[in-house]
């Protein structure tokens, strides 16, 4: 995602968390990352970096969770276009454009 | 008249057996020749399937194969079913020139969601938040 904004302006990617019920860590890291709308805690969980715990109380990860499954989401990644099509799964940066660009 | 009337009958012939006996030629469009209408799609998977409602018939991404959109278990996904209507095909169909699954593509076209009904205030921001294209990532920190 990072190499894509780098190289195409024209794309802005909004980041919700929401954590598959199988990684039963997930729930409190993504809290601690919207509450601090940190990237950079992002991607400490990413790299498997321990996290501090959540600093303030928010419904967005629940909500999240709920409006994945009412959209059939049941995979992370997942990418919702500007068109309304969603694509589960890792993309690198090709396939990225290849399908903001729907070719 | 009666010159024209045959002529049309005998490339409706000719047509139909080419397809039927495996010859088809190249660049016909079969779909000229075969139908299939939505209630007798519904009809023929309904066999296998009771709860399925058939959307849509198109002619498919490939010649001599249908793809009908059908909705089955509150989803949307294509099938597709070949000319002489003898077989149903369900799963992958992919594109070796293309490099691409276009039944995977379908599916997306057939599910789309309104991203305007998808609150951003929680989002992570990357990139330029005016940017033309704007796309939303569910992510799991894991």
């Amino acid at each position: 995602m990072k190499k894509l904004v780098a190289e195409r302006k024209d794309v802005v990617f909004y980041i919700k968390m929401s954590p598959l019920k199988m990684h039963p860590g997930a729930y409190e890291k993504s809290k601690t990352i919207v509450c601090e709308k940190s990237m950079k805690l992002l991607e400490d969980a990413y790299e498997k970096k321990p996290l501090p715990s959540p600093k303030c109380k928010t419904s967005a990860v629940d909500e999240n969770v709920k409006l994945t499954e009412k959209l059939g989401i049941t995979s992370a990644p997942a990418l919702v276009l500007p068109d309304g099509r969603v694509s589960t799964g890792y993309r690198d940066a090709n396939a990225m454009k290849a399908l903001i660009d729907k070719k | 008249m009666k010159r024209i009337y045959f002529t049309v009958i005998l490339l409706t012939v000719l047509c139909l057996l080419s397809a039927s006996y495996g010859f088809p030629q190249k660049d016909r469009n079969c779909f000229k020749c075969h139908t299939l209408k939505k209630d007798e799609a519904q009809a023929l998977l309904k066999t296998f399937d009771p709860d399925v409602k058939v959307l849509n018939v198109k002619t498919g991404p490939v010649k001599y194969l249908w793809e009908i959109d059908i909705e089955t278990k509150g989803r949307k996904i294509p099938v597709y079913i070949d000319l002489p209507k003898k077989n149903i095909f369900s799963g992958s169909l992919i594109s070796i020139q293309r490099k691409k699954n276009l039944t995977r593509d379908s599916v997306s076209e057939l599910n789309k969601v309104d991203v305007s009904k998808i609150p951003l205030k929680d989002a992570l921001v990357l990139g330029d938040k005016n940017a033309k294209n704007r796309v939303i990532v569910f992510d799991d920190p894991e």
